[in-house]
């Protein structure tokens, strides 16, 4: 291969958090049209570097060198990244949900004279800006909020090229995609690389990367482990170097013997939130085992987590019988739920599942506060004693029980919210996504506290967009699409090409 | 120095030490804060502004704000007088009458609020103006005096040395510092204002939550106005027109956050001292009174700098 050019250089970035070393001394270097994958668990240090090369972080506040066409640069703030070339796609959508997808597009920089905007302008130039993510059909005046989450993510996407961009940081970009959102996202980065733009993607998706990107660095504990080009290496060893040790069994899936139905529910149905006369999911019904991991799959979008949500409490139902043990039971809260026995991890740990200025015992107990008070009083060595033990039995990484929970990774996040439903003691737990956002390490972890709860006779129902998760940890699995069940997989027949062609 | 340590990672570690400094001071300056009837003095003004700003920790904890707190205020005190003076009730009726009414003002901010979704500033607004003007209705401006001896030495008298407010203060900064942390009350609360969904996912009743906060607030407002009117020996329809606002303060200087989620009854504690003992301090080292308010404002804004400051360090220590 002919000597490439390299656009964009970090010599030995070291980066500190008071004592501890975010990043230790990483050099890193991107050539011209390639996609780039970053990987490594979460809490390595990848979106620390990512805060760097964006301009985030000033160059003051960090040692080391960057580089772009070999001058150097002393990044201020994100606006001279920008200036360098260098545009980033966050992690957690970064949009103005109440404007319009032009005003979101301009943000900052409408066009205009001497302080009015010019609408007609600006609406011509969302057009022209929509076409590479191919969005140029939609109104430029639609309301962010009324878009799906990926079409609100090529939004953001289009608003990174609008200023043709040299480098393309993109920080898990297809967690709120489906499958098909996410090879047409490829699609595109694919096409800018024969422009001339490169991506530098992060990612946890093993499969993203090997089918996508052309070289690859791993990054663990804030050091740069290994550079891989994409077709001399394999996912086994990736994975390795990730985590730092072997992984011999990735899914630690035990046979446990199922028992009676415990749990069943009968045409369940929940109205759209957003348009009248509209239901979100459609007469479903189904039904769980003693034991048993029932997996619910589907694209985003089908209609799962209002599933879940509508038999949990959290929305309003419109119709539906659920039966515990044989005997129908009124949900109309979450507390009624959880006064059956019936937990809900949701989807959306930031949004509805961490308290994150409360500490970690905080959290963790807030689901069952009846449970350590008499008369309203709340008792704090029992409240200490019983955190401690799920605290340990879970193996949280933190401190002590008292930091907050924002300290936390993700994945640390994630086994705290597992443990404030455990605290409760329920003996049924349905879990919507429970392993987003959530490193290698942890993930594994999060399959064996679900092979630990089944074998102890809970009864599971998984929710995940990653198919390999379900196929592998699920005994039975629902498939939805448009609201409506359109399959069910015996043991036997479950893989990622049943589910798939049930899915779409 | 393992105690030191541990104290300054406290979130009224700042409040306390911006008092001590204050206090100190103003003694160095003018040794007479020190005496007896200025110590006393002092720790009645606060006695008196302590009870509304520990109902603000509460409503500000879950999330919310009580502008209506001064209005409910006055109109408690008002009320009181007005029964005792005109329908010539027995004081603990008029007393009871007018606690009565602060719970329902309460009810309806929290229900206002928690139930139909109004935001909490706007419903308490119109609250505040509803009720002062119920108070100049039923005022006609004017004040009511000739209050029996029994209401009056509820607000003046004195338990041996130590005056009446000042211990009325006590117990009420004793229950409301074990109800906001040791309580099942205190913690849904405190879980409502931090993550209201996530509270609510976890089987916690927000509304019933919400409206009690607004229930205390008013209480302990309506207490306060009932108190003043007693030390005063008058009911003013102008009475404490700034009341609400001035608890927002104490209880944002106290490190209690506008966002919800966290706060402090001890903090407040401080926090009222502060605001009080500026105004006291620049009256002892002959300050023109018309600086007052000016002063504490910018002690004010000093006081939340410094919490954002500590915040901001340790959660950056903590990622």
């Amino acid at each position: 291969m002919a000597e490439k050019k390299k656009i964009m250089e970090l010599k030995s970035i070291t980066k500190e958090f008071f004592k501890n070393k975010a990043l230790d001394d990483v050099s890193i270097h991107v050539f011209e049209n390639e996609i780039l994958a970053i990987c490594g668990e979460n809490g390595a240090g990848k979106s620390t570097l990512m805060k760097i090369v964006s301009g985030a972080y000033a160059h003051k506040e960090y040692s080391g060198e960057i580089y772009v066409d070999g001058e150097q640069m002393h990044f201020e703030k994100p606006l001279d990244s920008g200036m360098a070339g260098i545009a980033m796609i966050y992690q957690e959508l970064s949009m103005h949900l109440d404007s319009s997808i032009a005003e979101n597009l301009f943000l900052g920089e409408w066009p205009g004279r001497r302080g009015v905007i010019n609408d007609r302008k600006m609406w011509e130039k969302t057009r022209e800006c929509l076409q590479p993510v191919g969005l140029e059909d939609m109104n430029p005046r639609m309301v962010l909020r009324n878009l799906s989450a990926s079409q609100q993510q090529l939004v953001a996407i289009a608003r990174a090229l609008r200023k043709n961009p040299k480098i393309l940081l993109l920080d898990e970009p297809t967690s709120p995609l489906t499958i098909n959102e996410s090879e047409r996202l490829f699609a595109i980065l694919k096409k800018l690389k024969a422009n001339g733009v490169s991506s530098i993607l992060i990612t946890h998706k093993m499969d993203e990367i090997f089918e996508n990107a052309d070289r690859i660095y791993v990054i663990r504990d804030g050091k740069c482990v290994a550079e891989h080009n994409v077709d001399e290496t394999d996912r086994d060893e990736i994975v390795e170097e990730m985590v730092g040790r072997k992984i011999d069994n990735y899914y630690p899936k035990e046979e446990v013997e199922i028992g009676d139905v415990v749990f069943e529910v009968k045409n369940v149905t929940v109205p759209h939130p957003f348009m009248k006369n509209k239901n979100i999911v459609e007469n479903v019904s189904f039904s769980l085992r003693k034991g048993e991991i029932l997996g619910i799959a589907g694209l985003v979008g089908a209609g799962r987590s209002e599933l879940v949500g509508g038999i949990y409490g959290k929305y309003p139902r419109s119709g539906g019988q659920i039966f515990l043990n044989g005997q129908e039971i009124h949900i109309r809260t979450p507390e009624d739920a959880l006064r059956h026995g019936i937990a809900l991890l949701t989807e959306d740990r930031r949004a509805d599942g961490i308290i994150s200025d409360l500490s970690i015992r905080d959290n963790i107990v807030l689901a069952s506060l009846k449970k350590f008070c008499r008369h309203g009083v709340m008792n704090d060595k029992s409240q200490n004693e019983e955190t401690e033990k799920i605290f340990n039995r879970l193996n949280i990484k933190a401190n002590s029980i008292s930091v907050p929970a924002f300290s936390l990774s993700g994945g640390n996040q994630q086994k705290m919210v597992i443990g404030k439903w455990l605290m409760r003691d329920p003996s049924i737990i349905i879990m919507d996504e429970p392993t987003r956002g959530v490193d290698v390490g942890a993930k594994r972890e999060i399959y064996m506290i679900m092979t630990d709860l089944v074998k102890r006779g809970f009864s599971i129902v998984i929710i995940s967009s990653e198919l390999p998760e379900i196929v592998s940890m699920a005994d039975r699995v629902l498939v939805i699409s448009g609201g409506k069940i359109t399959g069910t997989l015996e043991k036997g027949d479950i893989s990622q090409k049943t589910i798939m062609r049930l899915a779409v | 120095m393992q105690i030191i340590k541990k104290f300054f990672k406290t979130k009224e570690s700042a409040v306390i030490l911006m008092f001590v400094v204050l206090f100190l001071g103003t003694a160095i300056l003018q040794p007479a804060l020190l005496t007896y009837p200025q110590l006393i003095n002092l720790f009645r003004t606060i006695s008196m502004s302590l009870l509304p700003a520990m109902g603000m920790v509460f409503v500000m904890t879950c999330g919310s704000i009580d502008l209506s707190a001064g209005s409910v205020l006055a109109f408690s005190g008002m009320l009181s007088g007005y029964a005792m003076v005109i329908w010539g009730w027995h004081p603990v009726f008029a007393v009871l009458l007018a606690l009565g009414f602060s719970v329902v003002t309460g009810l309806i901010n929290g229900f206002l609020i928690a139930k139909w979704g109004l935001t909490p500033m706007i419903v308490t607004l119109g609250v505040q103006y509803v009720v002062r003007g119920l108070v100049n209705v039923i005022t006609k401006g004017v004040a009511i005096s000739g209050f029996p001896e029994s209401f009056t030495n509820l607000g003046q008298g004195k338990a041996g040395a130590v005056p009446n407010p000042i211990i009325i203060a006590i117990v009420a900064f004793a229950i409301c510092l074990f109800v906001y942390n040791f309580t099942i009350f205190g913690r849904s609360i405190i879980s409502t204002g931090g993550n209201k969904e996530t509270a609510r996912l976890a089987g916690i009743n927000v509304r019933a939550h919400i409206v009690g906060a607004h229930i205390l607030c008013s209480v302990l407002a309506g207490t306060s106005g009932i108190l003043v009117a007693s030390r005063l020996g008058s009911a003013q329809a102008s009475a404490c027109g700034t009341a609400d606002m001035y608890a927002i303060a104490s209880a944002a200087v106290g490190g209690t956050s506008l966002m919800g989620g966290s706060g402090s009854i001890v903090g407040c504690l401080f926090g009222v001292g502060i605001m009080e003992l500026i105004t006291i301090a620049l009256t002892l080292i002959k300050v023109d009174v018309y600086w007052q308010r000016t002063v504490v404002g910018v002690i004010m804004i000093a006081a939340v700098f410094m919490d954002i400051y500590r915040r901001n360090s340790s959660q950056r220590s903590g990622s």
